[in-house]
């Protein structure tokens, strides 16, 4: 609790949920994120709740605090298993806390607008807090939730975990003239496909869709110009922001995505140790698309939340060498006096004169790319000094370097 | 000389309050407008993308068609996977999937050619691991062109990866460093030739001095983008790029 907290609210009155240390939940096993609100209202009865601690106890300093009935600005994370709420401070602090799906007895709608213009709503009745209504901004989005909170329920997945067994077609034993065949009729196909496609459909798509672009861009220019984009706080704005960046038309609009940037700072974290505190920024997103799997993501928005990791004050940030080599570093580590210590230990351990990149990515297990960069940056210090050969180009402890 | 003490059009009215009424209702429709607009660009490009959605998946040609089609357009398919292309399309994972593959073989290879291969090369290596990308049919195939797209998206890491033109090849460069016209020019002829190549050769292909081909070919060794052999006394230089593109281009043509 704050001290500048003045009254509890139905938010401090659940259980609270684990984080990991970029801050994101901390998931029970088998559990998988559903869903995902970013702004929504919980209320509870006029009743006073009972508000818990970190230790899941009574929160006695907090019950002896008014008493308020709605939390607003509340980010909602449906999974299979809980309703999690997340609150944030104005320093990026997030606090978070659940109601198990095992205490959920009904889940009902209410109806938006009415003579009081009343905000789309569900329902849950619960076994330890009575009812709690969540309130949205706009009926399909209740609508999302509503639909997913069935599939969850009926799932019940916090209770048994599922086993999926995967059906794999029987192959098909074909002869090779078949598939000769069938190779040619594809190609065929594509290249009559091809031209018939953009002679009909894309020429007249071209036609329309031109004419339509030219006035969206011209109005985007016209609000870059007069730098309302960046500022945008009206409604109606921040909806065509939302369209453009949805069809990829994003010259100036930047993804503001912080789950993403926690969830790459849960990932990295391991492999940014006190020995290798510094990897390749595409280094690290093919390892982190590999461990995604499905649903890849694209180098813009890895970057874009990259590069907010160093705003969350979550440890790691995003540097740019003088060569114009862009890597993700361990905050911790990355003090180039750190370096030139690793590097000297390195010399050290096996015994060497000197050092060339291919010997430091050997023994670092990182890119050659990298390992130059590394003894590049301890030469400017004036603390390692170059020796170019035809053979190689080497790297040796400057023994008249005073720090 | 008679002068008006009242303005005339608008001018006459008690300026700033009732212009800037005047310019919110205009701003008001124009926006509503553009949002009209979008709703309706998005239903064309809807209805378009969900009758071609398996081609653009599974045929090249037809996908860089596609991708042709939307650069006047100022659209990019492939800026996030949450965008509508992606959820309609689902063609994010195939460029995304082939990055990283790209990616993982410049790597893969960067202590044998010094982060310069061919994109021929790496279309080889892709063809014989037959890997199915994204939600690509196992038959989809992978074109030069979606490699070079693949790899415009990979240069916004900031890992130096791009394309550039060496004699009649297109080459993937994957290393940070500036590769200068006489670099680029030794290169070609080094591509050229495909076998080793002595400095007279260079001098005689590209009509320099001695000093500037030694310079340029001295670079090239030491970012290991060139290897050097001395036969019977003679320096033969050899460009792992080139004679890999050539060993790719043959195994096609016997296919």
């Amino acid at each position: 609790m704050t001290t500048t907290q003045q009254h509890y609210s139905p938010f401090d009155c659940l259980v609270v949920a684990e984080q990991t240390p970029a801050g994101l939940l901390q998931k029970e096993s088998q559990e998988v994120e559903v869903l995902l609100v970013l702004e929504i209202e919980l209320r509870a009865s006029d009743e006073p709740l009972v508000p818990l601690n970190e230790k899941h106890h009574v929160d006695v300093a907090k019950s002896n605090l008014p008493w308020k009935d709605r939390t607003p600005q509340l980010m909602m994370q449906l999974t299979t298993h809980r309703t999690v709420f997340w609150s944030e401070t104005a320093s990026k602090q997030r606090q978070g806390r659940y109601l198990h799906h095992s205490q959920l007895l009904q889940l009902n709608t209410e109806s938006a607008g009415g003579l009081f213009q009343k905000s789309p709503k569900l329902i849950l009745q619960t076994a330890a807090m009575g009812e709690l209504c969540l309130v949205f901004g706009a009926a399909k989005k209740r609508d999302e939730c509503f639909s997913a909170y069935q599939k969850v329920v009926s799932r019940r997945g916090w209770e048994t975990p599922t086993l999926n067994t995967i059906q794999t077609a029987p192959r098909r034993r074909v002869g090779l003239d078949a598939l000769l065949t069938s190779d040619t009729r594809r190609h065929e196909h594509a290249a009559q496909l091809a031209e018939t496609a953009f002679q009909g459909d894309a020429e007249l798509l071209l036609k329309e869709a031109q004419g339509l672009v030219q006035i969206i861009q011209h109005y985007v220019a016209t609000l870059e110009r007069q730098h309302e984009f960046s500022n945008a706080q009206d409604k109606e704005t921040q909806q065509l922001v939302g369209m453009l960046q949805h069809m990829g038309m994003t010259s100036a609009l930047t993804p503001n995505d912080t789950q993403l940037a926690r969830e790459l700072t849960d990932f990295v974290r391991p492999h940014l140790t006190a020995q290798h505190p510094v990897m390749t920024l595409t280094d690290v997103y093919c390892l982190y698309n590999r461990a995604r799997a499905t649903h890849l993501l694209s180098p813009d928005d890895f970057r874009a939340a990259a590069e907010q990791c160093h705003s969350l004050q979550l440890g790691i940030s995003v540097a740019t060498l003088p060569s114009g080599l862009v890597v993700l570093q361990n905050d911790q580590y990355a003090d180039p006096v750190h370096l030139q210590e690793r590097l000297t230990q390195l010399l050290h351990d096996h015994a060497l004169a000197s050092l060339t990149a291919l010997d430091v990515s050997r023994y670092w297990r990182i890119s050659a790319v990298l390992a130059m960069e590394q003894l590049k940056l301890v030469e400017r210090s004036g603390s390692w000094v170059r020796d170019e050969t035809l053979e190689s180009l080497r790297f040796y402890p400057n023994r008249y370097f005073c720090a | 000389m008679a002068y008006r003490r009242k303005g005339v059009g608008v001018g006459r009215f008690s300026a700033d309050r009732q212009l800037q009424q005047k310019a919110d209702e205009m701003k008001a429709v124009s926006l509503q407008s553009a949002i009209d607009t979008c709703e309706k660009l998005e239903i064309k490009l809807t209805e378009f993308a969900k009758t071609h959605r398996n081609d653009i998946r599974n045929d090249p040609v037809f996908r860089q068609r596609f991708l042709e089609m939307c650069a006047p357009l100022g659209v990019d398919p492939l800026s996030s996977d949450k965008s509508f292309w992606g959820s309609v399309l689902g063609m994010g994972d195939f460029y995304h999937e082939l990055a990283v593959k790209v990616a993982e073989v410049c790597s893969a290879s960067r202590s044998t050619n010094g982060g310069i291969m061919s994109v021929k090369e790496v279309q080889a290596i892709l063809a014989k691991r037959k890997t199915r990308l994204g939600t690509a049919s196992a038959a989809a195939t992978v074109s030069a062109s979606d490699i070079e797209v693949a790899i415009k998206k990979l240069g916004k890491l900031g890992g130096g990866f791009r394309t550039i033109k060496v004699g009649k090849s297109t080459m993937i460069v994957s290393v940070p460093n500036e590769l200068d016209g006489d670099i680029m020019r030794v290169m070609a002829v080094g591509n050229e030739i495909s076998h080793g190549i002595t400095v007279d050769d260079m001098i005689v292909a590209t009509q320099w001095s001695r000093e500037r081909v030694e310079r340029a070919v001295q670079l090239l060794l030491q970012e290991g983008m060139a290897w050097l052999d001395t036969h019977q006394g003679e320096d033969y230089y050899w460009f792992p790029s080139s004679w890999q593109e050539e060993r790719a281009k043959l195994k096609e043509q016997a296919t």
